[in-house]
C-alpha cells in the first residue's frame, strides 16, 4: 500500500506543543518559531503551497503537482480580452455540458454575476430552460437590482443548497465563481492599498520598503524580510511578469492562495466529485498573467479592484451603481467552518487530519513533508 | 441644496445629542448626516441605500475636532474621517455597527459634484419617507427592518404578516420603491399615488410634512 502524503499544512496551528518542538528539533535549519508565530497574525495560514515556480518554503509541495493545477505556460502573445474569454467560456460549455442541467451558484458578488451575465448574453431563452440559479437572501442583498432585473425574470430559482451534503454533481453541472478572485490582486495588500493606493504602482524589487514595513507591522521584521525574499525567489524562477506591489499581491493569490482554495474545495465540498470551475480555465489564467496593467485589472480607486469583471457586467446591465460602487467583499459562507479551521493538514486523498484526533498519524507522515 | 424639498441640516433639535453620518468608502465622503441613527430609521436608511452602495454609519461627534456646524447636509461631501481603514469591507448580511470618528478631515472628491449632489438628495428623500413610515404607520419592531426591504418581493417571503394590516401595502410598496428606485421624481410620484388613494395617509403626510425638521 502506498504511503499517503501530506499536500498542505495549516500553518496557523503549527505552534502546537507536540508539533513545534518535534520539527524544531528534527529540522533546525528552518526558523519554525518565527514562521509559526508570524503566520498567526497574517493571511499566510494556508498559502505556503505554490502551483508553479520553485518551492521556497520549508514544506514539500511535490504531491500538489499531481493535483493538476499548474497554470499554463506563460504566453506573452495572448491577446484575448476578459470579455472574449468569458463569452468563449460560456459558448464552449454550452456545447460540452449538455448531459445535465446547469446549477449556477449566484452569490450576488462580482464573479458569479459575471457568469450569470455571460449566460444571459450568450444563450437563448430555450437554452436557459436547463439552467437553474441557486441563491439566497444574501445574494439578493448583495445585488438587488441585478436580481430583480435579470435573475428572477430569466431563470428558475432554487434556494442555495448546502453543497457538502448533497451529491449535486450527479444532478447538475455545478457552476460558481470560485477562482475568480485569483485572477486579480487579492486581500493580502488590501489594507496597504486602502490607505496608500499609489503604492500599488511601486516596483517590488527596487522599492520594497513600504511592503516590508506593511508585513512587519503585521508580524515582525525578520519574518517580513524572509517572506518577501522567499516569494521573490519563487517569482524569479518563472518567466511570468511580476513588477509592482499590485502584481506581487496578485501573485500571492494566483500562485499560492489558488492552491489553498483548490484543496479546500476538494476537501470540504465535492471531494469525490470535483467539477472544473468557470474561472479555472487556461484562457482565464493566461489573461490573468498578461493583464496586470493599470486600467485593465485595476485603477488606484478602491472600487476598481476587479475592473475587467465589473466592466463586463456593466456592458451587460448598464448599472452605474454596480460599476462605480461595488467593492469586492468576502462571500457569505454557506457551511460551518469551525472544524475546518482547526485541521492540521490535508492528505493527497483530500482527507484531513486533526491534532486532537490524529496526532500519531501526523507525526508519522510529517517528516516526508518537510524540506531537508 | 437648501432648496431641496426634503432637505434638513441634520443636526436635530437637541444639539447635545450624538450626530451620525453615512460614509461612502469609494467616494471617501459622507452622503448624509442625521441625529436619529439609533432609532430604527438609521439602520433602515443604511439598508435601503445598500441597493446602491454600502454605507458605514459613523458617529461624528466623537471626532476630536467636532464642533456644532462643522458638518451638515449642505457640505457633508467635503468631509471624511482620519480612521478610514476602520471601515470594514462587508456585506449587508454581516450587519452594521457604528464606528466612532477620530478626526474629521477634508475630502478630495474624485467624482462629479452634480452626481454626488443627486446621491445626497436621494439619501435625504429616503430618510424623509422612512421617518414618515416609522412615525405614522406603526411599524411594530426594529428587528424586522432588514426583511421589510425585500420581504414582499422575493421568493423567500416571510415578512409581510408582521406589518400592521391597514398600512401593509403602503409600507411594503414604499420600501420596494425606495430600495429599487433610481429616479427621484418617478419614485416620489409612485409613493404619492398610493398616498393619494387613502384619505388617512394623505392627512398624515400633510401633518408630518408641516412639522418636518430635525
Amino acid at each position: 500500500m502506498t504511503k499517503q502524503k501530506i499536500i498542505q499544512i495549516n500553518v496557523n496551528v503549527l505552534n502546537h506543543e507536540k508539533i513545534l518542538p518535534f520539527i524544531k528539533n528534527k529540522w533546525p535549519q528552518h526558523n519554525w518559531q518565527n514562521l509559526s508565530d508570524s503566520c498567526k497574525t497574517t493571511d499566510t495560514q494556508n498559502i505556503m503551497t505554490r502551483r508553479t515556480g520553485r518551492n521556497v518554503f520549508p514544506f514539500d509541495t511535490d504531491a500538489v503537482d499531481s493535483c493538476n493545477i499548474t497554470p499554463p505556460a506563460y504566453d506573452s502573445t495572448f491577446t484575448k480580452t476578459f470579455s472574449d474569454v468569458t463569452d468563449h467560456q460560456c459558448r464552449l460549455w454550452l456545447q460540452e455540458k449538455t448531459d445535465r442541467p446547469w446549477l449556477v451558484f449566484w452569490s450576488g458578488g462580482i464573479d458569479s454575476t459575471v457568469i450569470v451575465a455571460s449566460i444571459l448574453k450568450n444563450t437563448s431563452p430555450a437554452e436557459r430552460e436547463n439552467i437553474y440559479i441557486a441563491c439566497n437572501r444574501a445574494s439578493i442583498y448583495e445585488s438587488p437590482r441585478f436580481f430583480y432585473d435579470h435573475v428572477q425574470p430569466n431563470f428558475k430559482l432554487i434556494p442555495s443548497p448546502d453543497p457538502s451534503k448533497k451529491p449535486l454533481n450527479e444532478l447538475y453541472h455545478i457552476i460558481d465563481g470560485e477562482f475568480g478572485d485569483h485572477l486579480y490582486c487579492g486581500g493580502h495588500g488590501w489594507e496597504l492599498f486602502q490607505s496608500m493606493p499609489d503604492s500599488m504602482l511601486l516596483d517590488i524589487r527596487r522599492d520594497p520598503d513600504i511592503m516590508l514595513n506593511h508585513f512587519a507591522s503585521k508580524t515582525n521584521k525578520n519574518f517580513a524580510i524572509w517572506y518577501y525574499e522567499c516569494l521573490l525567489d519563487n517569482i524569479n524562477s518563472t518567466d511570468i511578469p511580476v513588477e509592482t506591489y499590485h502584481d506581487f499581491c496578485w501573485w500571492i493569490f494566483f500562485n499560492y492562495h489558488y492552491t489553498s482554495s483548490y484543496i479546500k474545495i476538494k476537501r470540504d465540498t465535492f471531494a469525490n466529485n470535483y467539477s472544473p470551475r468557470w474561472f479555472a480555465t487556461d484562457d482565464y489564467q493566461q489573461w490573468a498573467m498578461n493583464n496586470n496593467q493599470l486600467g485593465t485589472k485595476y485603477t488606484l480607486n478602491l472600487s476598481d479592484s476587479k475592473l475587467a469583471s465589473k466592466q463586463y457586467i456593466y456592458d451587460f446591465d448598464h448599472d452605474e451603481y454596480g460599476r462605480i460602487y461595488k467593492i469586492k467583499g468576502k462571500s457569505v459562507q454557506v457551511w460551518n467552518q469551525s472544524r475546518i479551521i482547526k485541521f492540521f493538514c490535508t492528505l493527497d486523498d483530500y482527507s484531513t487530519l486533526y491534532l486532537d484526533r490524529d496526532l500519531d498519524r501526523i507525526l508519522e507522515l510529517l517528516p516526508d513533508h518537510i524540506v531537508c | 441644496m437648501q432648496d431641496f424639498k426634503y432637505f434638513t441640516y441634520g443636526y436635530g433639535l437637541d444639539l447635545t445629542n450624538p450626530i451620525y453620518g453615512l460614509y461612502q468608502p469609494v467616494l471617501n465622503c459622507f452622503l448624509i448626516v442625521f441625529p436619529d441613527y439609533n432609532t430604527v430609521v438609521g439602520p433602515q436608511l443604511t439598508a435601503i441605500l445598500s441597493s446602491r452602495y454600502l454605507l458605514q454609519p459613523i458617529q461624528l461627534n466623537t471626532a476630536d475636532n467636532y464642533t456644532h456646524n462643522i458638518i451638515d447636509n449642505e457640505i457633508c461631501e467635503k468631509w471624511t474621517i482620519s480612521n478610514q481603514t476602520d471601515v470594514p469591507i462587508r456585506s449587508m448580511m454581516t450587519g452594521v455597527s457604528v464606528i466612532p470618528a477620530f478626526h474629521l478631515i477634508s475630502s478630495t472628491l474624485t467624482m462629479d459634484l452634480l452626481k454626488i449632489e443627486k446621491e445626497k438628495q436621494w439619501a435625504q428623500f429616503c430618510l424623509f419617507w422612512l421617518r414618515f413610515i416609522n412615525s405614522e404607520c406603526q411599524i411594530p419592531a426594529a428587528g424586522i427592518w432588514i426583511d421589510s426591504l425585500i420581504g414582499n418581493l422575493d421568493i423567500f417571503n416571510v415578512f409581510d404578516q408582521l406589518l400592521p394590516v391597514n398600512y401593509r401595502q403602503f409600507i411594503t410598496k414604499t420600501m420596494e420603491l425606495l430600495y429599487l428606485g433610481q429616479d427621484l421624481e418617478k419614485t416620489e410620484q409612485a409613493i404619492l399615488d398610493i398616498i393619494n388613494a387613502d384619505d388617512i395617509l394623505q392627512f398624515k403626510l400633510k401633518r408630518f410634512s408641516q412639522g418636518y425638521n430635525d
